[in-house]
């Protein structure tokens, strides 16, 4: 008896507010044979067959109801047969009554059934195609979900760089070599003579030079011609506007990511208030499915929990402080001091590397990979450095974890920062070595480049020995002399032989600074070889430290006077959150070199997947799990947000560099225009409608740009005070349940102590109840209830005689408390309500009742549950 | 898929994926990984859905559950006639509930049956002195469970019965950061 009222109040509330209108409008009801079930088949069944009205609005409404409980069925907990059973029933009825109602309302239920059942078909097949999911279920079930969280991180990396590449490949690339003037037509697509002959060698093109330097790879191979092939693709504008949408579409991704895991981790109330039941109940990872996993997972939560508890017996622990901040303090400055070095050594050798470039004709392999290697040097040895300093601190483990993350972050930053500074640096003092200064140069430039570029196309296909286009010859030797210039162009059609002479005089002054100028490749190819050797350290670092460790580890442990594998060397712990900080430098690399080399991404996504195999081998093979366990959870979006930050910061060197800096004049799609961004404008300009530059030139004159930015500060501020205000009244909320909570304590008290003096007959219980609800009006007052139907739906029939009436009451009342259950309706109608004769059951089924209200009040209400009940 | 053999209709398969979180794929899988456990009792075909029931100890040895110290009361909670013998139902129930996609709610009602281990619909000092000896493999002393259990029951119990009801237990849960990823069960 009991199990039938708990169940039929506790599946009620949600359902019945919905119901409880159609119930009361047809008083007549059809029962099924369904109900003589015993337990199992409570309303829910006995509602699937109910309504066999024609009222259209209540049919409707019941299908509707029906549509509800197919879409919500799996989140129920009901076991499976009963499910099953519950769908099949409102499939059925949903099918019978629904091309009753209208012709219209049949054929949009069709379709949407249609629609339903190709996303499904949709899903399944786009399940087929997510990579690597056995992988990570294996590491999962050996490591328990914190290093799992690594691999997902990368393949969801993996994922977005996917698209970036399929932007760059489809839009830059592609058309460039379907399209494009192909390789060896114009100057900046052929390797000047002097390098040809090391063109080919290997250590010109491991240092990206030669043949791989003069293509697609780099900037500096797309042409300037602003139409291209017999469509007219327009490559310089895509490349601009591509560059734009890698960075465009990764904050978008990321975001969206973010804003959904925030909604999926419930914002947890971050005051630890429940430390030991934590640790009971979430500690198990349901995951592991490894002995050795299980073993040190294990051992894990018994030190969790003795930590736990020595941290509850002695609240705070003792230490000389005076000793503590001095050695923290000294940690924090040998961090500053190895921060501000690595940066020094980098800007250092890349200033080195300048200098050399400068001096000597032919660089050593170690010279030209300097940089990188030093770079790459330090991003794998600091974090260890810090590692170590970090003892010293002796802070807890946690804060000691987070403030390692911080280190690592600024260091990592601080190389990348560091490096590309220097970079940009290089780059200007190139553009000061061209002769002659810019500001006359151009001037002159903008008359002749018009009739020059008409000569161009005549004159480039003649040439084949000089390979070079006269044009780009004579706009670097116009600071020289106008009459020089004029002769190459006129006599070039005329004269070959002559022109390839001129040629090459001019080729040899000018030959080197013309090719050092494209810095854009310049950078490109920095990046790129950052990125290249980063791999090739971090395989060699796998391979040694994880690997060869692993080995010796494993074998020699028999043939040494120490327990290797307890003591010093031990696996190599797989450590998650460098890691993955690793994985986020190695991202904002991409992203910083992206406009300069298109091809960066698809590197990197080669590299990535090279990473997962690599990794996910190494860690199943040689690696154990790490001793403090970095929260799975939590720290996924904590991930993206380092993500998203290493990600703005990326970008803004780009963006200056686009902004600042004026784009080679000999190279690159942008060749020949003032600033990078003009493309858009002399596109506004050239290629559409005249009104439409009018438009732009008005929407970007400060007279609406200034408006729209204060529009745009008025909505955040607004924006952001709605935000506080909701936080307040979350707070506020909170707040109230707790106080509510407490009185529900006390009122339970009272009532256990009312209970426990037993009552002398059933005449008495309802004035000991009035008498509650008496003592408990004085905080109703203040907040006056709304009552709305509280007696919602009758369950069992009347006519059965022996069934119990059941009144339930409606979840929607908000301020709905447990004790006022009991007491809020009429004495007369709970006396009918809990109306078994004997009055002991009845106190038990109260005092069972009241906690398992309390769901109600603190949960969100979007599913019904009926826990306590056995089946 | 189904051209081989056909294990399920597609009707069934379609009110599966609606009553699980599993696609068409991953049902086949179960079923296969189902069938695996007793292949001399599972038939392969299951279009007219026949009345098997796999008992506890073979369902126990699947590697997903073989380390998990609660595996036994994992499998008695969805069973439906509450001695671990799962008929494929209650299996697919089961790893529908454990798999990524189920809400925390969904989570929360069965992990309470789990750490409810003798099913009296609250989890009172007794049942969780099981689980944490399950846990810790009864490495603390009993000095140490005691002060635990006691720490937990009072952090959790809001109205002072001194066993946590499930309410109690889901508004504890609830907050949990940790709950979600790791009371998942990838199959």
């Amino acid at each position: 008896m009991s199990v039938v009222r708990e169940t039929t109040s506790l599946t009620q509330p949600l359902t019945s507010s919905k119901r409880h209108k159609s119930v009361r409008k047809s008083s007549r009801k059809i029962y099924t044979p369904y109900q003589d079930n015993p337990v199992s088949s409570d309303d829910e069944d006995k509602d699937a067959e109910r309504v066999d009205s024609n009222d259209p609005e209540e049919m409707f409404q019941n299908i509707q109801y029906q549509k509800e409980i197919i879409a919500n069925i799996r989140t129920r907990p009901w076991p499976m047969r009963r499910k099953l059973k519950v769908l099949k029933q409102a499939r059925e009825i949903v099918l019978k009554y629904e091309g009753r109602l209208t012709r219209t309302r049949g054929y949009q239920a069709a379709g949407a059934d249609l629609l339903k059942k190709i996303s499904r078909v949709l899903y399944n097949i786009l399940v087929l195609f997510i990579p690597w999911e056995m992988r990570i279920k294996k590491i999962e079930s050996h490591f328990g979900s914190g290093v799992a969280s690594y691999f997902i991180f990368l393949r969801w990396l993996f994922g977005i760089n996917i698209v970036l590449t399929i932007m760059t490949g489809a839009f830059i690339v592609l058309p460039e070599l379907l399209a494009g003037a192909p390789f060896g037509t114009t100057r900046s697509k052929t390797i000047p003579k002097d390098q040809i002959a090391s063109a080919q060698d290997l250590d010109t093109i491991w240092s990206l030079g030669g043949y791989l330097q003069y293509s697609v790879l780099f900037y500096g191979y797309y042409g300037n011609v602003r139409k291209i092939g017999s469509a007219g693709y327009r490559l310089p504008l895509a490349y601009f506007l591509v560059g734009m949408a890698v960075f465009a579409y990764s904050f978008i991704t990321l975001l969206r990511k973010m804003a959904k895991n925030s909604r999926l981790s419930l914002s947890s109330a971050s005051s630890e208030n429940y430390t030991f039941c934590w640790r009971i109940f979430c500690a198990w990872d349901y995951l592991i499915g490894n002995p050795e996993a299980a073993e040190s997972k294990g051992a894990a939560i018994v030190n969790n929990i003795r930590e736990a508890i020595v941290e509850e017996q002695e609240k705070k622990k003792e230490t000389s402080l005076a000793v503590l901040i001095s050695l923290r303090i000294l940690a924090n400055i040998l961090v500053l001091l190895s921060l501000a070095g690595s940066i020094y050594i980098i800007y250092f050798v890349v200033d080195r590397s300048q200098k050399l470039e400068q001096q000597k004709a032919e660089l050593t392999l170690w010279e030209k990979n300097e940089v990188s290697v030093v770079v790459s040097l330090i991003t794998m040895i600091a974090p260890s450095a810090f590692e170590l300093v970090a003892q010293l601190e002796m802070y807890h483990p946690r804060t000691s974890l987070r403030f390692q993350l911080a280190r690592v972050l600024v260091l990592y930053l601080g190389n990348l920062y560091s490096l590309i500074i220097a970079l940009l640096d290089k780059v200007n003092s190139m553009s000061s070595d061209i002769p002659g200064n810019w500001s006359d140069s151009t001037s002159y430039l903008a008359t002749i480049s018009q009739p020059a570029e008409t000569n161009v196309s005549t004159i480039v296909p003649e040439i084949t020995e000089g390979r070079n286009g006269t044009f780009t010859m004579t706009v670097i030797d116009l600071n020289r002399t106008t009459i020089s210039v004029k002769h190459t162009v006129v006599s070039g059609p005329s004269a070959p032989v002559l022109t390839g002479m001129n040629q090459s005089i001019l080729y040899e002054y000018n030959g080197k600074t013309q090719q050092d100028q494209c810095w854009e490749t310049y950078v490109g190819q920095e990046m790129l070889k950052l990125s290249i050797i980063d791999m090739i350290f971090t395989v060699a670092s796998i391979l040694l430290i994880d690997f060869i460790r692993g080995l010796v580890v494993r074998y020699l442990s028999d043939c040494c006077c120490w327990d290797l594998e307890s003591k010093f060397p031990e696996y190599g712990e797989f450590k998650i959150a460098e890691n993955v900080l690793h994985l986020i430098y190695n991202q904002g690399m991409i992203w910083m070199g992206a406009f300069f080399s298109p091809c960066l991404p698809a590197f990197n996504v080669l590299k990535l997947i090279g990473l997962m195999y690599l990794r996910s081998w190494a860690v199943l093979t040689c690696n154990v799990p790490h001793q403090q366990v970095f929260r799975a959870s939590r720290s996924n979006n904590f991930y993206l947000a380092m993500l998203l930050f290493m990600l703005f910061l990326c970008m803004l060197p780009t963006i200056f560099a686009i902004v600042r800096y004026r784009p080679s004049q000999h190279c690159g799609p942008f060749s020949g225009q003032e600033k990078i961004y003009d493309i858009i404008s002399e596109t506004i300009d050239k290629d559409f409608p005249a009104w439409f530059s009018k438009v732009m030139s008005y929407v970007t004159s400060p007279v609406v740009v200034l408006p729209a930015l204060l529009l745009l500060f008025m909505l955040i501020y607004y924006l952001q005070s709605i935000a506080r205000s909701l936080k307040f009244t979350n707070n506020q909320l909170r707040m109230q349940l707790q106080t509510e909570r407490t009185e529900d304590k006390k009122k339970v008290f009272q009532l256990a102590a009312a209970r426990l003096q037993p009552p002398e007959g059933g005449e008495q219980k309802p004035e000991q109840e009035s008498d509650i609800t008496s003592m408990e009006s004085p905080a109703r007052s203040a907040s006056p209830p709304r009552r709305n139907g509280s007696v919602n739906k009758i369950v069992s029939p009347g006519r059965r005689s022996n069934s119990i009436r059941t009144i339930a009451q409606s979840a929607s009342r908000p301020d709905d408390r447990s004790p006022s259950i009991l007491v809020r309706p009429k004495p007369s109608s709970a006396y009918r309500v809990f109306g078994s004769p004997s009055i002991p059951q009845r106190e038990i089924h109260r005092v069972e009742y009241i906690p398992i209200r309390f769901g109600f009040l603190l949960k969100v209400p979007k599913m019904q549950f009926d826990y306590p009940k056995t089946y | 898929m189904g051209n081989k053999q056909t294990i399920f209709t597609d009707e069934q398969l379609d009110a599966y994926q609606d009553c699980t979180f599993f696609t068409r794929k991953e049902i086949l899988r179960l079923h296969g990984r189902y069938h695996e456990l007793a292949p001399h009792l599972v038939p392969m075909d299951y279009t007219n859905d026949p009345d098997v029931k796999v008992p506890l100890s073979l369902i126990v040895n699947m590697p997903e559950l073989k380390e998990n110290p609660f595996r036994d009361r994992i499998v008695e909670s969805f069973s439906e006639d509450g001695l671990g013998n799962l008929s494929f139902n209650d299996f697919v129930d089961m790893f529908s509930v454990l798999s990524e996609m189920a809400p925390r709610e969904l989570k929360a009602i069965y992990a309470f049956k789990i750490y409810d281990f003798n099913v009296d619909n609250y989890i009172c000092k007794e049942d969780l002195e099981k689980t944490l000896n399950k846990l810790t493999k009864e490495e603390l002393t009993p000095e140490e469970v005691n002060l635990v259990c006691e720490k937990a029951i009072e952090e959790a119990d809001l109205d002072g019965d001194s066993k946590l009801s499930f309410s109690d237990f889901e508004n504890m849960i609830s907050r949990a950061p940790d709950f979600l990823s790791t009371f998942h069960i990838r199959i």
